[in-house]
């Protein structure tokens, strides 16, 4: 980043834009066969608290079945939350309804993962841009068509697009579609989650170089969600790690991935394949032994207790560890974070992955020369 | 002879009137222990490819159109379905990226797993049992035992890839194709796969073929990475080489397209512009030439075959299919070279030996 950019970014940040504090949201379940018998919640969302400044990209990352899309789902109000305040620009969005809330949904939008599955098959482009027009009252006739047009080509789609029909496109120009129905009411917020992920690569790059754009031009607030770490790290400007429904980390995204504090982090960061023979041979790689357990039944104490190659004797399975902030505008939810980091404490031996060294097999396949 | 041959194998589909030049022509070796990468992005051919060997196309729409396939003497394409059946699974085993589609969803995996052993290696039911017990224990599933009582849908997305690899390997067989085993999966759950894999190969002593999109996954695991574009192989080398000193430019736009987790972050990422080729005709000339900045008159007009570019052969061969390959300035230029120095094929025929 240049410097005239940091300074206008640091500007632009200054103000929260949405404030999430202590979120929960459980969904209900049914246990087992019998009729009616209540199960656990499941408590997708279990306490999650963090701010988005706006003009800000926010990453959010964890692995499937941790809460990322519901916390996403619920800053919309798509799901409404079980506890806790969403405060988007100081109103709190879980306790408005009606027509409130529908001029506060203007202001957020979504862009969704599947290309394939958010855009209307029967509708043309035309008709899918220019719906939240309608929807809100803001343009219609000549008017929404001189949108639509303005709209397609701010996302790079020629305007002859107006016209034809989702399946005539590939997955990154639906991709592009799905983000100008999004901007159509000139929103402040849009949650994108997993928008890359169903694309590929080389198509993955251009999608992202245009929500950069986007933010640029029009001054857009972003929560990024997705599983994808160097996709997150490269868009965001700061990352919130969640774990079975809790933020177990957040800090910018540079220093979350130069110092991570979280033994999750840790195991996360460590996971991701990269790109380069030389390096995927010697660096060490923590693997995570087991699946997330259940967010009907958490583990007690710290939640990640039951998969942590750091844990600690009885305090890490009975007390539930609270974010701390570990340096500036950097937290963590971990009671061992500064032991760790220093290194007083190792992980368990039998999670650490020696380094590669080589390729497996190349013994067998090539002799000594 | 390599313990698998594919030879200019050739893969097309008919829908509706129209063809599908799926996979145009694609050789190359495999010999025991060998781990293989077969790199490229949708729809390019590379999972029909591995289809096509063991015969199992979506029919009608899919046929093989031209090429062979040798194993063991055989040519695969060519066997009678009996004899096909028994090499496959038996010697040549796959494992899918979504585990759901090779597991049979209303038998216990004890059921599946079993039926395998007895049908293939003539074990009675006590010693089938056994056997899968300890393969189910094998690829790292806790509690094998009970376990095998279970359902696949009892399992997560990991254990249940375990479970499919864990049939794969029933029968000790010679190659192993993991066609996106890991694509399914998070990270971490991706990681323990994975190492699971590295793990077979070297102790099974088999041969693997992996074929996936992620340059990531390849890295970790494949001596030798082949990057398919077009239903074509554009370019294959030993996967360090392949990664240091790419040649094809589609090669290098994947790498520069990718961020990277352990880089200096980008301002911005540099796409391959356009979109993939529209397979419905036969290619004629390059196929990546309309996307690609260093295309020439030939690119346009005369179908580029892979070939070797700095003379190296056998296991340290470097083959691309390019009339105008990256230069070095480039490959600097772009950060994936750091220094112009060494590019001789000594050097990295040296760095092969030392990895």
């Amino acid at each position: 980043m240049t410097d005239t950019e940091s300074v206008v970014t640091a500007t632009r940040q200054d103000t929260d834009l949405i404030r999430v504090e202590d979120l929960k949201v459980y969904f209900p379940s049914n246990d087992g066969l019998i009729f009616g018998r209540k199960g656990n919640d499941i408590r997708a969302v279990d306490g999650v608290s963090f701010t988005i400044r706006r003009g800000e990209t926010l990453g959010l990352v964890g692995e499937s079945g941790c809460g990322k899309t519901t916390v996403g789902r619920t800053l919309l109000r798509l799901y409404d939350p079980t506890a806790g305040r969403i405060l988007f620009e100081g109103n709190d969005i879980a306790s408005l309804s009606g027509r409130d809330l529908r001029r506060l949904r203007r202001r957020m939008q979504m862009v969704f993962q599947d290309p394939y599955s958010s855009l209307n098959p029967r509708q043309n482009v035309a008709n899918i841009v220019s719906e939240p027009l309608r929807v809100h009252n803001l343009a219609k006739g000549d008017e929404a068509d001189r949108r639509v047009h303005e709209l397609l080509d701010i996302v790079g789609l020629p305007a002859a697009a107006a016209n034809r029909y989702p399946h005539e496109f590939s997955g990154g120009q639906r991709q592009r579609i799905g983000l100008a129905r999004s901007l159509a009411v000139n929103p402040d917020l849009i949650v994108a989650d997993e928008p890359v992920s169903a694309l590929d690569v080389s198509i993955q790059a251009q999608v992202i170089n245009l929500l950069e754009d986007l933010q640029n031009d029009l001054g857009l607030t972003y929560l990024f969600i997705a599983h994808d770490l160097a996709v997150v790290r490269h868009i965001s400007d700061r990352i919130a790690v969640m774990y079975l429904g809790t933020i177990v980390e957040v800090a910018p995204a540079d220093e979350l991935y130069a110092r991570p504090l979280h033994p999750y982090t840790k195991a996360l960061l460590s996971a991701v394949p990269i790109p380069d023979p030389a390096v995927e041979a010697s660096r060490e790689r923590i693997i995570l032994t087991g699946d997330l357990p259940s967010p009907a039944n958490p583990p007690s104490g710290c939640r990640f207790h039951t998969r942590c190659p750091y844990r600690q004797p009885t305090r890490c399975d009975d007390e539930d560890p609270a974010l701390r902030e570990l340096a500036s505008g950097h937290t963590a939810a971990c009671h061992w974070a500064e032991d760790i980091d220093s290194g007083t404490i190792q992980p368990r031996q039998d999670a650490v992955a020696a380094p590669l060294g080589g390729h497996p097999g190349d013994a067998a396949a090539r002799p000594v020369a | 002879m390599a313990l698998l041959e594919v030879r200019d194998l050739q893969v097309r589909f008919s829908t509706r009137g129209k063809t599908v030049y799926a996979v145009n022509g694609i050789s190359f070796d495999l010999d025991p222990g060998d781990t293989l990468g077969i790199v490229g992005e949708s729809g390019c051919g590379k999972s029909v490819s591995s289809l096509a060997m063991l015969g199992i196309l979506p029919k009608p729409a899919g046929r093989v159109h031209g090429g062979q396939v040798m194993f063991d003497g055989e040519d695969l394409l060519t066997l009678p379905d009996e004899r096909l059946r028994h090499i496959r699974g038996n010697d040549i085993a796959m494992v899918f990226q979504d585990p759901m589609t090779s597991l049979n969803p209303v038998l216990t995996v004890s059921r599946q797993l079993t039926e395998a052993l007895q049908t293939h290696l003539d074990m009675d039911k006590k010693e089938a049992a056994a056997e899968a017990a300890s393969l189910l224990d094998r690829v790292g599933i806790p509690d094998a035992r009970r376990r095998l009582r279970d359902y696949p849908h009892q399992f997560s997305g990991g254990m249940r890839q375990r479970v499919g690899i864990a049939m794969a390997i029933a029968c000790k067989p010679k190659v192993l194709i993991a066609d996106e085993p890991t694509t399914a999966l998070d990270v971490t759950i991706q990681a323990q796969i994975l190492e699971l894999l590295r793990t077979l190969v070297r102790e099974e002593d088999m041969a693997l073929i992996l074929v996936t999109h992620d340059l990531g996954v390849v890295a970790g695991i494949c001596q030798r990475t082949h990057v398919m574009y077009a239903g074509r192989f554009v370019e294959t080398a030993p996967t360090a080489e392949l990664f240091a000193n790419p040649k094809h430019p589609y090669t290098v736009g994947l790498l520069k397209s990718v961020p990277r987790l352990d880089a200096a972050r980008k301002q911005r990422l540099d796409p391959i512009g356009g979109s993939p080729r529209d397979q419905t005709s036969e290619p004629t000339a390059c196929a990546f030439a309309p996307r690609c900045a260093y295309a020439s008159t030939e690119s346009w007009e005369e179908l580029p075959v892979l070939r070797e570019l700095d003379g190296a052969t056998g296991p340290a061969a470097h083959r691309v299919a390019c009339w105008n390959p990256v230069p070095e300035q480039d490959l600097v230029a772009a950060g994936i070279r750091a220094a112009p120095t060494g590019g001789q094929p000594g050097s990295h025929q040296d760095q092969e030996r030392q990895a």
